[in-house]
């Protein structure tokens, strides 16, 4: 059956070899005819004092108490040749210490002889431990009394010593498979963190100590293996959960015992016996191995230029995509091939012959070569291995090379042709200058001959302007220590000419292998450009000024990019600020009056469309930031491409009129009042001057019928009478008039607070209204605004004259007149209603309030109240309205500007 | 016969003036009794112009002299010459002269370009204006 399985035995051989060296028990095989030592364990060397080569020249009887011998060799000779459990003995240490040892032996055949293995246990020492050993050694005898063969082959082998050092590192596990116990030996508590009470348990407790990932594919080996009755060995690599949920790797190796006891020999496993060893750090190893080669490959496939490794004959270890690409093989047609070998093309045979130089001389070696038309660095670095290959692209700095030298003959060519000039100069290591080259446009700017401040260092900066020289010596010196670009603004005076030329330098600085300091550089006349510039500066300047103090806002909108860069006077306008001062066209919209917004883009598009109108202009309401409202006038200017036919982009202004705007709407109102006083005015002359005259006409008129000497009596009299009435009348036309001129004059009267119910109540009292108010109720409401600041005789008119009327013409039923108050900030409201018999607003609507105005002949009347009250409001700042219907009554709405003791808003009629 | 009757009518608010004028006109036609002559007086416009409207249906009278105030509440001078002018043509003769104490050029002017206006007379009227009256009523 064992040879059936030559790998078997050979694993076995190990593991009994391994089993007897490394086994925490002495062990030894003595030969039973000769009771001499034939092997003994590290074990039992550690234990008795002895050597090995002692051991081996000692008897058996050597290690015993005197007075044991004979039971010893009564022992040995009722010696059965099966297992035997001696029980306890006593054997004596090189040293003289006697040890108690409980003694079990198996005959084997070893070389060839009868022989005994004995398996000692040390029971001085842990009893706890007794009987795990007592346990595993029963079975270790047991097995061992089969794998004669097997010795011998551990006897052979020359690596018996190999795993002495990790004897600590070993769980030995026993699982009977009757009881489906496992018992385990060795150092498992150290590997695994566990402990068993009597290190006995059921399998099943155990099984969740395998890594879920490895569990089943584990249990499944172990079922297969112990299935088959072939089997001997069962080896795996898995992973154990250690107490605490740490990761031990083991590689755990086990026979199948079969029960031999038993007659029927068809192989029923009875024992399942193995050793765990751990190999974490192996484990561990192996994959910061694999880490350490993954990241290797990671970089050599990121390099984007080809790289490969060649073994010491030139085979190919490593190699990258890059380098594929390039020899234009396949990874299989190249990985482990010999270079040699290789199909290469004409052009990469200078390569074998680098890399054979290369490893022949172990030094780094450089190379550049151009293959397949392109260059590449070839960089060989021979090493241990063989030769590390990197290949660098250097087309781009091949090109670049070529470049400069164009670049070069190209500024030198542009410096030659325009008004600048190119120079070097060269600083030595003490720092001093010397002029290595100028083109020849520099005598322009020097007005010394190039050749002269070559040859004489002192000539270098001559030209410089006095004012600069220090300047500019600073910033060489400066660039020079620093190696720092040089941008510098000077002036040269040329030294024949005197002609001032401003000029910017800018030079670059090189350091050289001998310490000296390279500096390559370009001069640039900036005269005109600067001239320019201060120009277009001020003029901005200017023009900032000038928008600021028109408040105006410069703009400028690129079509493209829709946005629209704001200057000027901006801030002011829109309240706020922007970002680099850009707004973007969709955010600009958000400033126009919703009401004007529609119009406005109307009219840009319409313009923008009209290619023969360069200019608009146009106005809208602009709300700010903080929502106030402006009025603003946009003048734009629309700039097209070269083919008139594209708007590039739209440059224009805003301006606020705001002010411009309230004042010409105040213009508008005052010049509106003033026509409107005018025509007042003009009615109020002309009605003057008809009153004035009626009276006088009729007395002329008078006059010329008394003429008549034939006159009756009676007319007469009439006539002396009409005389006395016209007179009288004249009087009143001049009383009237002073009473309308004293509202012009009044206006410079006090302002005082004034009760509105005082006033009424005062007027109720004089006598011809007394008389008939009990006619007419009046009723009176200034809860909501019981008194106003303003002119007195003024306020209390407008009243007299509104009672009056109201009751003068009053209506038949029920009279009634409602005086009624109220007020906001700036105006007081009055409200005179009443149920009288109206005034026809349709035909009379314009003479409501002409002076001398009568609408109802059959009341005395001068038809001059309506006209002092409308006079007397329009003086206030105030308006009358009235609402009237023929017997219906009549409405007057009066709205007073409020006065402040401070302002005196009063305007005067002249 | 009947139809040869004339009438002069005077439409003034001023009683004062109205007055003055009849005896001046009055005087006048006396003194020439071949002129045979009514005069009648209104202070109130309207009232005079529904007497008119009414003398002329009737057709009364030959001739009408209308001597016309401009100021005049509730109906001025001008208002009555547009009512006027709405009046279908009449068989009567009517003539109209506006007066007013105004020495307004504007008002001399509005008289003078209106078609039913003979004359416009500042006051008083003078006896002058009243032998122009006479020569157009009887001459």
């Amino acid at each position: 059956m064992i040879k059936k399985n030559e790998r078997d035995l050979e694993q076995s051989a190990k593991y009994y070899k391994d089993l007897f060296e490394l086994n925490p028990c002495p062990m030894w095989i003595y030969d039973l005819s000769t009771l001499r030592f034939m092997e003994v364990n590290q074990m039992a060397i550690d234990t008795y004092g002895y050597s090995r080569k002692e051991f081996l020249q000692m008897k058996i009887k050597d290690i015993r108490l005197p007075e044991d011998v004979g039971k010893m060799r009564e022992a040995v000779r009722t010696h059965n040749g099966e297992y035997t459990e001696y029980g306890i003995w006593r054997h004596v240490k090189k040293n003289g210490e006697i040890i108690n040892l409980d003694v079990k032996t198996n005959d084997i055949d070893y070389l060839g002889k009868e022989c005994v293995l004995v398996l000692l246990n040390d029971v001085t020492d842990k009893l706890k431990r007794e009987e795990e050993i007592v346990q595993l050694n029963k079975q270790l005898v047991n097995r061992i009394s089969e794998r004669e063969k097997s010795f011998e082959e551990l006897e052979k082998s020359n690596q018996r010593y190999e795993y002495v050092s990790k004897a600590a590192n070993e769980t030995i596990w026993d699982l009977d498979l009757e009881t489906n116990v496992i018992s385990f030996g060795g150092s498992y508590k150290e590997m695994f963190g566990y402990a068993y009470y009597d290190d006995k348990i059921p399998i099943d407790k155990v099984q969740h100590l395998i890594h879920p990932h490895d569990a089943e594919r584990v249990q499944k080996a172990i079922a297969d293996a112990l299935s088959d009755n072939t089997r001997r060995y069962w080896e795996d690599h898995y992973r154990v959960i250690k107490k605490g949920g740490g990761i031990v790797y083991v590689h755990d190796r086990a026979y199948i015992i079969y029960n031999e006891g038993e007659k029927d020999f068809n192989g029923k496993p009875v024992r399942f016996v193995g050793v765990i060893q751990n190999i974490t750090q192996e484990k561990l190893n192996e994959e910061a191995m694999l880490e350490q080669l993954r990241k290797v490959n990671i970089i050599i496939e990121s390099m984007t230029d080809p790289f490969f490794v060649l073994g010491k004959n030139l085979e190919v270890l490593l190699i990258n995509k890059a380098a594929l690409k390039l020899a234009k093989l396949e990874y299989e047609e190249i990985i482990g091939k010999d270079f040699h070998n290789i199909n290469l093309s004409e052009d990469r045979k200078p390569m074998l012959d680098m890399f054979k130089k290369a490893v022949h001389r172990q030094e780094v070696y450089h190379e550049e070569l151009e293959i397949q038309g392109k260059w590449v660095e070839v960089s060989l670095y021979p090493s241990e291995i063989g030769l590390a290959v990197y290949a660098k692209s250097i087309s781009e700095r091949k090109n670049h090379e070529e470049d400069v030298i164009r670049n070069a003959k190209f500024i030198k060519e542009i410096s030659d042709s325009t008004s600048g000039f190119i120079f070097q100069l060269e600083y030595d290591t003490e720092g001093i200058p010397k002029l290595n080259y100028a083109s020849k446009k520099a005598f322009d700017y020097w007005g010394i001959s190039i050749e002269d401040v070559i040859n004489d260092k002192t000539k270098l900066l001559n030209a410089v302007h006095p004012e600069d020289s220090k300047y500019v010596k600073n910033k060489l010196i400066e660039m020079v220590g620093n190696l720092t670009e040089l941008n510098i603004r000077f002036r040269y005076v040329n030294k024949i000419t005197r002609e001032v030329k401003v000029v910017r330098a800018n030079a670059i600085p090189t350091r050289l292998n001998n310490g000296n300091t390279i500096m390559n550089g370009i001069i640039i006349d900036i005269t005109e450009i600067e001239n320019n510039y201060k120009q277009l500066e001020e003029a901005n300047t200017r023009y900032e000024y000038l928008s600021k103090a028109t408040c105006e806002t410069v703009w400028e909108k690129n079509i493209d990019t829709n946005e629209i860069i704001l200057g000027g006077g901006y801030k002011e306008m829109f309240g706020c600020e922007f970002p680099n001062d850009i707004i973007t066209f969709e955010d600009w919209k958000k400033f126009v009056h919703p009401d004007d917004l529609k119009r406005t883009l109307a009219y840009i598009e319409l313009r923008t469309l009209i290619t023969e109108k360069r200019y608009c202009e146009f106005a809208y309401r602009f709300i700010r930031k903080d929502g106030t409202i402006l009025d603003v006038f946009e003048r734009a200017y629309i700039v097209y491409d070269e083919k008139d036919t594209k708007v590039i982009n739209v440059v224009g202004t805003t301006q606020d009129i705001t002010p411009l705007r309230i004042a010409q709407a105040e213009k508008d109102k005052m010049i509106d009042d003033l026509l409107e006083r005018n025509k007042n005015l003009e009615q109020f002359t002309y009605m003057v001057s008809h009153n004035f005259r009626a009276p006088i006409a009729n007395i002329l008129g008078i006059t010329s019928v008394l003429e008549d000497k034939t006159l009756d009596e009676n007319i007469k009299e009439v006539m002396n009478e009409n005389i006395k009435k016209s007179v009288k009348r004249l009087n009143e036309v001049i009383i009237d008039m002073n009473a309308v001129l004293s509202i012009k004059k009044n206006t410079d009267e006090v302002k005082t607070e004034i009760i509105l119910q005082n006033v009424v109540n005062e007027i109720m009292e004089t006598e011809i209204i007394s008389e008939e108010r009990a006619k007419v109720d009046v009723i009176t409401d200034f809860s909501l605004a019981p008194s106003v600041i303003s002119i007195k005789s003024y306020i209390h008119s407008i009243f007299q004259n509104l009672i009056s009327n109201a009751i003068k013409y009053k209506g038949e039923i029920n009279p009634f007149l409602k005086i009624i108050s109220s007020e906001d900030a700036e105006y007081l409201y009055l409200m005179f209603e009443d149920n009288g018999i109206g005034i026809d607003m349709v035909k009379n609507a314009d003479k409501v309030f002409r002076l001398y105005s009568r609408f109802h002949l059959e009341k005395e009347g001068k038809g001059m109240g309506l006209f002092m009250v409308k006079s007397q409001v329009e003086n206030l700042n105030g308006e009358i309205e009235i609402q009237s219907k023929i017997n219906e009554g009549t409405r007057f709405l009066i709205k007073l500007k409020k006065l402040n003791d401070s302002a005196k808003e009063i305007s005067t009629f002249n | 016969m009947t139809q040869l009757k004339k009438l002069v009518l005077l439409i003034d608010d001023d009683s004062i003036c109205n007055s003055v004028n009849q005896i001046l006109i009055k005087k006048k036609f006396k003194d020439d009794s071949s002129c045979e002559m009514d005069i009648v007086t209104f202070q109130k416009p309207l009232e005079g112009f529904a007497f008119l409207l009414k003398l002329l249906e009737s057709e009364v009278y030959k001739k009408i002299l209308i001597i016309l105030d401009i100021n005049m509440p509730l109906m001025t001078g001008w208002e009555f010459l547009d009512e006027y002018a709405r009046i279908p043509k009449s068989s009567t003769n009517v003539n109209i002269i506006m007066v007013s104490s105004s020495v307004y050029q504007s008002d001399i002017e509005r008289a003078n370009n209106n078609v039913n206006v003979e004359e416009f007379i500042s006051k008083p009227i003078t006896n002058e204006n009243v032998a122009n009256m006479y020569r157009k009523m009887c001459v």
